[in-house]
């Protein structure tokens, strides 16, 4: 981090952040219904799943 | 038959002339990979029996009098970052080993569309992480013009195949640097357009506000030919510029007469002797063929590295965290789903990926954010306004691609600040979102081929291309 400690030394007073560089915004697609991506090929992409769903471990740890 | 051409406009046009056939053209390219392949290592996987298939169908549709597109049967690699549908899509990661991607991101099917034949996903470095393509999770790629040195990164794979000769072209994507700098190591034409100029929809993200994709090519008329290809709105992405994709070509044979070519004074030092006599060079060819050459200065530049290295890690901290082990590549298994989340990623991800995940997710912490995050959105500021005083003086700008040439295996992969100030001089548009490429233009140390980089304004794509023309042809290259 300490090769960081260059731009400490700038006047960054009013100068405002930016964030993209090309600022767009409300960017919406238009209203059309599209095909989805096949669930069943999404799923077999994932490391487990079962009845249409992804399968993971248990969320709250076993010793609770 | 005829020989194959060697460029994708020559290959397209003797294709749909019915002057060889689309499968004659893979049948070439592929041997030419068979060949030098193991020695190159430019490919995570070559497609060899769905590019056989893609060009038989590509002939058929000439022989039945069926219109097909401009890249019709010119092969191309892509690089393993971007999704293709049904087939292994890595980023170089053991992350997302044997993934394959449920849909096409716009430019392959954009490229399909054209009638360019995928031959193969490119290796890179790992996330696109890297400046040497020695971060792959799957071994480096060598420099075709010296096997001993890297070919660059992260897309050192997409610059190899091409300068190899697998492919005539080949998809890159653009961080701070990662189609130009690779270009340069390798001699061959590498484009960074306007950010948002073409769709990032299935290109697997690093640093959503700086990632664009481009090509390489071994001409500017080809590197123009697939931005025409690849480039215009999409509305699968936010960020894409809602414009037509731009006509270029036609600006590659323009000249430069009239134009002003900004040369920045207070560019960062650290360029080799070599590659500033290069600089120079270009700048007298450009002088000779009408530019005015005009002194210029942007002087937060020097900042550049800095806000990048905030910027693009805390991004990549963000957008890396979906590798959770849920939904697709990598996972190892654990009593719970935190423990699950660790181990997979402690697994999956190399010591770069890490690295930067670690920096992003610090400059972005409660207490650091605006000493650090914060104040580099700011930095990047400062460095867009320096670039648009610029443009008010000149219409384009030439710097160096790359400080050194081609490096040595080992020489900076366990120094990072050496390996990321390989990007000083391509960060900076990175930063602005501005387009730029790379061009070669002659030698440097050891005979290995040096870059020149063409900077433009926004959608200022046609002045680049004029610039990247007039510098091809001053180097001796196509006209």
């Amino acid at each position: 981090m300490g090769h960081f400690s260059d731009i400490d030394a700038l006047d960054l007073d009013g100068v405002g952040p930016m964030t993209q560089p090309y600022p767009l915004i409300n960017i919406m697609r238009e209203d059309v219904e599209l095909p989805c991506l096949d669930t069943d090929e999404v799923l077999a992409a994932a490391p487990a799943s079962d009845e249409r769903r992804f399968r993971v471990p248990p969320i709250i740890g076993l010793d609770d | 038959m005829s020989a194959i051409p060697s460029t994708a406009s020559e290959i397209a046009a003797a294709v749909i002339a019915k002057r060889i056939t689309a499968r004659a053209v893979i049948d070439d390219y592929l041997s030419r990979i068979d060949a030098r392949e193991s020695e190159i290592h430019a490919f995570n996987l070559v497609m060899a029996q769905e590019a056989r298939a893609q060009a038989d169908a590509i002939d058929a549709d000439i022989a039945a009098g069926r219109q097909v597109g401009p890249l019709a049967g010119v092969p191309i690699a892509i690089k393993d970052n971007m999704c293709t549908h049904g087939v292994e899509t890595t980023c170089s990661s053991k992350i997302l080993e044997g993934w394959k991607p449920p849909y096409d991101a716009t430019v392959i099917t954009r490229l399909r569309t054209a009638g360019a034949v995928i031959i193969g996903k490119t290796n890179m470095d790992e996330f696109a992480m890297g400046s040497s393509t020695e971060n792959s999770a799957f071994g480096s790629t060598r420099n075709p013009c010296d096997i001993s040195r890297v070919p660059g990164g992260s897309s050192g794979g997409s610059a190899a195949a091409v300068a190899a000769g697998f492919s005539p072209v080949s998809l890159g994507s653009d961080t701070g640097g990662s189609i130009r700098q690779p270009a340069a190591l390798c001699g061959v034409v590498g484009v960074k357009p306007t950010y948002g100029v073409v769709s990032r929809y299935g290109l697997v993200a690093y640093a959503s506000s700086l990632d664009q994709i481009g090509p390489f090519a071994t001409t500017v008329a080809d590197a123009a030919l697939l931005t025409e290809v690849i480039g215009g709105h999409d509305p699968m992405d936010s960020t894409s510029i809602p414009l037509a994709s731009p006509s270029l070509l036609p600006s590659v044979s323009q000249g430069v007469a009239g134009m002003r070519i900004g040369r920045v004074t207070d560019l960062p030092a650290g360029a080799e002797p070599a590659v500033e006599e290069r600089l120079d060079r270009a700048f007298a060819a450009l002088e000779t063929a009408g530019a005015t050459i005009v002194d210029i200065t942007l002087p937060s530049l020097s900042y550049a590295l800095t806000a990048y290295y905030l910027i693009a890690p805390a991004e990549a901290s963000s957008n890396l965290a979906r590798f959770d082990g849920v939904r697709f590549g990598l996972r190892v298994n654990a009593a719970d789903t935190n423990s699950m989340y660790g181990a997979t990623r402690a697994a999956g991800f190399g010591d770069e990926v890490k690295r930067r995940i670690m920096l992003g997710t610090y400059a972005l912490s409660a207490g650091y954010y605006d000493a650090y995050y914060g104040k580099a959105l700011k930095v990047r500021r400062l460095i867009a306004q320096d670039f648009e005083r610029a443009y008010e003086q000149v219409d384009a700008i030439l710097t160096p691609t790359s400080p050194v040439v081609a490096f040595k295996f080992g020489d900076k992969v366990d120094d990072p600040m050496s390996m990321y100030l390989c990007d000083i001089y391509t960060i900076p548009t990175n930063l602005a979102g501005h387009p730029a490429m790379s061009v070669p233009f002659g030698t440097g140390a050891h005979g290995l081929p040096v870059g020149i980089q063409v900077l433009a304004p926004a959608l200022g794509e046609q002045a680049m291309f004029r610039v990247g023309g007039a510098l091809e042809v001053a180097a001796g290259g196509a006209q």
